[in-house]
C-alpha cells in the first residue's frame, strides 16, 4: 500500500527530461492505477461539469409539464420517470448539474480564498496577532454550519426590489433554461447561496491552511529568506504559497463534497435556488409523500448527490495520499 | 489544573461576547426597509392591535380612563385620529370618501405597529446600544419575544431543548456503537477485506445525505411493511412508546452519518496503537491477541476518539435540523428553521446565541477532559 500510494508523483518526477505532456499522462495514469476510487472521483467530477454545460445538448427542457405522462415511471421515453407535474427527471437531474458544478465550484474558489487572506497571516506571524484572529475564527466556528448558513441566506434574501448588491431576486419561477441565458435568472440566488457556503466553511478551512503554514514556516529555508532579507510578503508568496499548495488542493477537493451536501441540504429545506431545477429540490415537498410509491423520485436525485460526493470524497483522500501524506487521517 | 480551567473559563467570556455581536450583527445587515417586507408580506400581524393603542394613548392624554370609555368616546378619538392623517395627506377632511378613510386608518395604524416592530427589534437604536440592551436583557434570561404570536422566545426553548438534547443523545450512542467496534475491527484487520469493506462504508456513510435516507426508510417501511410513523410528537414521559417511535429511526439515520468520521478516526488511532512498544511486549510476554487488543490497545486509542465526540455537537445539532424537519420533532433547530422562514429575528438569534453556547462549553469539557484523560497532553 505505502508503494502505491506515491506512485503519481514518482512517475511524474522520475519520467525526467521527457516532454511535459508525456510526463503528465504517465502521472495520470499511474494515478489511477495506484488510486481507482480517486480516478473514479475524478471522473465524477468531469462528468458532473461536462453535463453541466452541455445541458441543453443532451436533455430536454426540465419544466416542459406532460401532465398526461405524469407520474410515469422510468420508461424509453423517460429515462427517469417524470415528477408528479409531468416534468422529465432525467432533465431535471441533467440541467441541476449546472448548479451543483457552479455552486460547488464557486465555493470552493471563494473558500480558498478567504482561507488563505485568513490562515497565512495567522499561521506565518503567529504571536498576539494570530491568537487575536483564531479568536475570531473560534467564534464563527461556534455556531452549526447549517444554521449559519440558512440565516446568511434569509438575510441576504430579505431584500427590497433591488435586492441583494442591486442584484434583484430573479423570478420566483424558473425560465426556460433551453433558450437565452438562464444564468443570468438564477445569477442573485446562486451567488447569495455561494456567498452564504464560502464565508461559513472558510471558517473550518482557514484553520488547516494556518497549521500547514506554521509547518511550512519552520522549514531552513524560510529561515534563509529571512537572513538574506527577504521582505514578509516575497517569503509568504514565493516560499510558504507554494509549498502549502498541495494542502489546498486536497482541502478543495473535500470542501467540493461538503459544500455540494450543503447546497442539496438547503434546497431540499426549500431555500436559497428556487427557480432553477436542483438535485436538493427534487426530494423536497411532494416527493416524500409520493415515494411510497414512485420510489425512482427520490431514488434518482438522491443517488446523483450521493455519487457526487462519494467521488468528491474519494479523489480528495487519493490526492491527500499522493499529495500531501501528513494530512492522513485528519478527516 | 484548577487554573488551567479558570483560564479556559474567562476565554470563554470574550467568545460568547462575540457570539453575541455577531448574531446581532446579523440583524443590522437587514436592509432599511426589511420590516416594511414583513408588514406587507402578512408575515406579521397586529395592526389593528396598534391603532387601538394610539386611541387608547389619545384617550388617556384626554384625561379618560381608556378601559372605561365608552363607544362613542372611543369612535370619536378614532375619527380624530383619522382626520388628522387625512389632513396630513392634504385630503379635505370634509369630502374624504369612505374608502379615503379607511386607508388613512391603514396608513397610521401600519405605521405605528412598524415602529413598535422596528423598536422591539431595536432597530432604532445604533448598533451598541441595540447589542447592549439585548445582551442585558439576554444575560437575565430573557431573550426577545417572538414576532409571531408574541411568545417568549426562551419558552419556547425551554419546550424544545429536552427534546434535541433525547435526539442528540440517543444519535450520538448509535455513531459510538458503530464505530468503534468496526473501527477497532477495521484496524485489527488492516487491508484485509474487512478493512476495505468497513472503510467504503464509512466514506459513504458521510456522503449519504440525510435527508435522502430519510426518504428512502420512510417510502420502503411505509410500502413493505405498511408502517408509518406517528404524525404527533409526544413528551417521552407522557407516552414513551410515541416518543420512541418518532425519535429512534431520525436517531439511527443521525448516528450512521456522524459514524463516518468516528470510525476513521477509531482506525487511525488503533493503527497507532498497535505499533507501541508496550503492545509488542504485551504480545511478547505470550498474551493472546484478542487480550492485548481488548485491554491494552483499544484504552489507549480511546482518549482523542472521547474528544471527537464532544466536537461532534455542532455537526449533531446542525444534522438534527433536517431529521427533525422530516419527522415533525419540534426540536430546537427545527424551531429556527421556522424562525428563519418566517423571518422571525428575535427568534433567529436567540437560538443562535443558544447554541453557540451549548457548543463552546461542550468545546471546555472536552478539553477539559482530554487533560484529565492523558496526563502527557501539555496545559496550554
Amino acid at each position: 500500500m505505502a508503494v502505491a500510494e506515491t506512485i503519481g508523483l514518482q512517475d511524474f518526477y522520475r519520467a525526467g527530461d521527457r516532454p511535459l505532456p508525456v510526463r503528465a499522462l504517465r502521472a495520470v495514469l499511474g494515478f489511477i492505477r495506484a488510486k481507482p476510487l480517486g480516478a473514479f472521483g475524478a471522473l465524477i467530477l468531469i462528468l458532473v461539469v461536462g453535463v453541466g454545460i452541455f445541458s441543453p445538448w443532451i436533455a430536454d427542457d426540465p419544466t416542459t409539464v406532460h401532465l398526461s405522462d405524469a407520474l410515469t415511471g422510468p420508461s424509453s421515453k423517460y429515462w427517469f420517470g417524470t415528477d408528479h407535474n409531468g416534468r422529465d427527471v432525467f432533465s431535471r437531474i441533467v440541467y441541476g448539474c449546472q448548479i451543483t458544478a457552479l455552486v460547488g465550484i464557486g465555493t470552493v474558489i471563494l473558500v480558498t480564498f478567504l482561507s488563505l487572506i485568513v490562515g497565512l497571516p495567522s499561521g506565518y506571524f503567529g504571536g498576539r496577532y494570530d491568537f487575536f484572529l483564531q479568536r475570531l475564527v473560534d467564534i464563527w466556528l461556534s455556531f452549526p454550519a447549517i444554521f449559519l448558513i440558512l440565516t446568511l441566506v434569509a438575510v441576504l434574501q430579505t431584500s427590497s426590489g433591488s435586492g441583494f448588491f442591486g442584484l434583484g431576486r430573479g423570478p420566483e419561477v424558473g425560465p426556460n433554461p433551453v433558450d437565452g441565458f438562464w444564468f443570468w435568472y438564477t445569477f442573485p440566488r446562486t451567488t447569495i447561496v455561494i456567498l452564504s457556503l464560502g464565508l461559513v466553511l472558510a471558517g473550518g478551512a482557514s484553520r488547516v491552511v494556518r497549521s500547514a503554514t506554521i509547518a511550512t514556516r519552520a522549514n531552513p529555508y524560510v529561515e534563509a529568506g529571512v537572513v538574506i532579507g527577504a521582505t514578509n510578503s516575497r517569503i509568504i508568496l514565493r516560499h510558504v504559497l507554494p509549498n502549502i499548495m498541495p494542502t489546498m488542493i486536497v482541502l478543495a477537493t473535500l470542501q467540493l463534497g461538503t459544500a455540494i451536501l450543503a447546497e442539496a441540504t438547503i434546497s431540499f429545506l426549500g431555500v436559497g435556488i428556487t427557480n432553477f431545477p436542483t438535485w436538493g429540490q427534487m426530494l423536497s415537498g411532494r416527493t416524500r409523500d409520493l415515494a411510497e410509491r414512485h420510489m425512482y423520485l427520490a431514488l434518482f436525485p438522491g443517488l446523483a448527490i450521493f455519487l457526487a460526493v462519494y467521488g468528491f470524497n474519494m479523489l480528495g483522500d487519493a490526492l491527500r495520499d499522493v499529495l500531501d501524506p501528513r494530512l492522513r487521517g485528519s478527516r | 489544573m484548577a487554573q488551567y480551567i479558570a483560564r479556559r473559563v474567562l476565554l470563554m467570556i470574550p467568545t460568547l461576547i462575540g457570539v453575541s455581536l455577531v448574531v446581532t450583527a446579523l440583524l443590522r445587515l437587514l436592509p432599511a426597509d426589511a420590516v416594511d417586507i414583513l408588514v406587507a408580506g402578512g408575515e406579521v400581524q397586529g395592526g389593528g392591535a396598534a391603532f387601538k393603542e394610539i386611541v387608547d394613548a389619545r384617550l388617556a392624554a384626554d384625561g379618560k380612563d381608556p378601559t372605561k370609555a365608552t363607544i362613542t368616546d372611543r369612535a370619536r378619538m378614532e375619527n380624530v385620529v383619522i382626520n388628522e392623517e387625512l389632513k396630513k395627506q392634504g385630503i379635505d377632511v370634509e369630502k374624504a370618501t369612505e374608502t379615503q378613510k379607511k386607508e388613512a386608518k391603514n396608513t397610521v395604524a401600519l405605521t405605528a405597529y412598524k415602529d413598535a416592530i422596528r423598536e422591539r427589534l431595536g432597530l432604532d437604536k445604533n448598533y451598541i446600544e441595540q447589542w447592549s440592551s439585548w445582551a442585558l436583557n439576554a444575560v437575565q434570561g430573557d431573550l426577545g419575544v417572538s414576532l409571531i404570536g408574541s411568545r417568549p422566545v426562551s419558552d419556547e426553548l425551554k419546550r424544545r431543548i429536552p427534546v434535541s438534547i433525547e435526539l442528540g443523545i440517543l444519535g450520538m450512542l448509535v455513531s459510538v456503537c458503530i464505530a468503534i467496534p468496526f473501527g477497532v475491527i477495521s484496524a485489527v484487520k488492516q487491508d484485509g477485506w474487512a478493512d476495505y469493506g468497513l472503510r467504503s462504508m464509512a466514506i459513504a456513510a458521510l456522503a449519504i445525505p440525510s435527508f435522502f435516507l430519510a426518504t428512502i426508510v420512510i417510502a420502503v417501511l411505509s410500502r413493505f411493511w405498511n408502517y408509518s410513523f406517528p404524525v404527533k410528537y409526544a413528551e417521552l414521559w407522557d407516552d414513551p412508546k410515541t416518543n420512541l417511535e418518532l425519535v429512534v429511526v431520525p436517531a439511527l439515520i443521525l448516528g450512521v452519518g456522524l459514524s463516518g468520521t468516528l470510525l476513521r478516526l477509531t482506525r487511525a488511532q488503533m493503527l497507532e496503537v498497535l505499533r507501541q512498544d508496550y503492545i509488542r511486549t504485551a504480545r511478547a510476554k505470550g498474551l493472546a491477541g484478542r487480550g492485548v487488543v481488548m485491554r491494552h490497545a483499544i484504552r489507549n486509542a480511546l482518549v482523542p476518539i472521547v474528544t471527537v465526540v464532544g466536537l461532534q455537537v455542532p455537526v449533531l445539532v446542525g444534522g438534527s435540523l433536517v431529521l427533525e424537519q422530516i419527522f415533525g420533532i419540534p426540536g430546537v433547530a427545527r424551531y429556527l428553521f421556522e424562525s428563519i422562514s418566517n423571518r422571525d429575528f428575535p427568534a433567529i438569534i436567540g437560538v443562535n446565541m443558544v447554541v453557540a453556547t451549548v457548543i463552546i462549553v461542550a468545546n471546555l469539557v472536552v478539553d477539559v477532559t482530554y487533560v484529565v484523560l492523558d496526563p502527557r497532553v501539555r496545559l496550554a
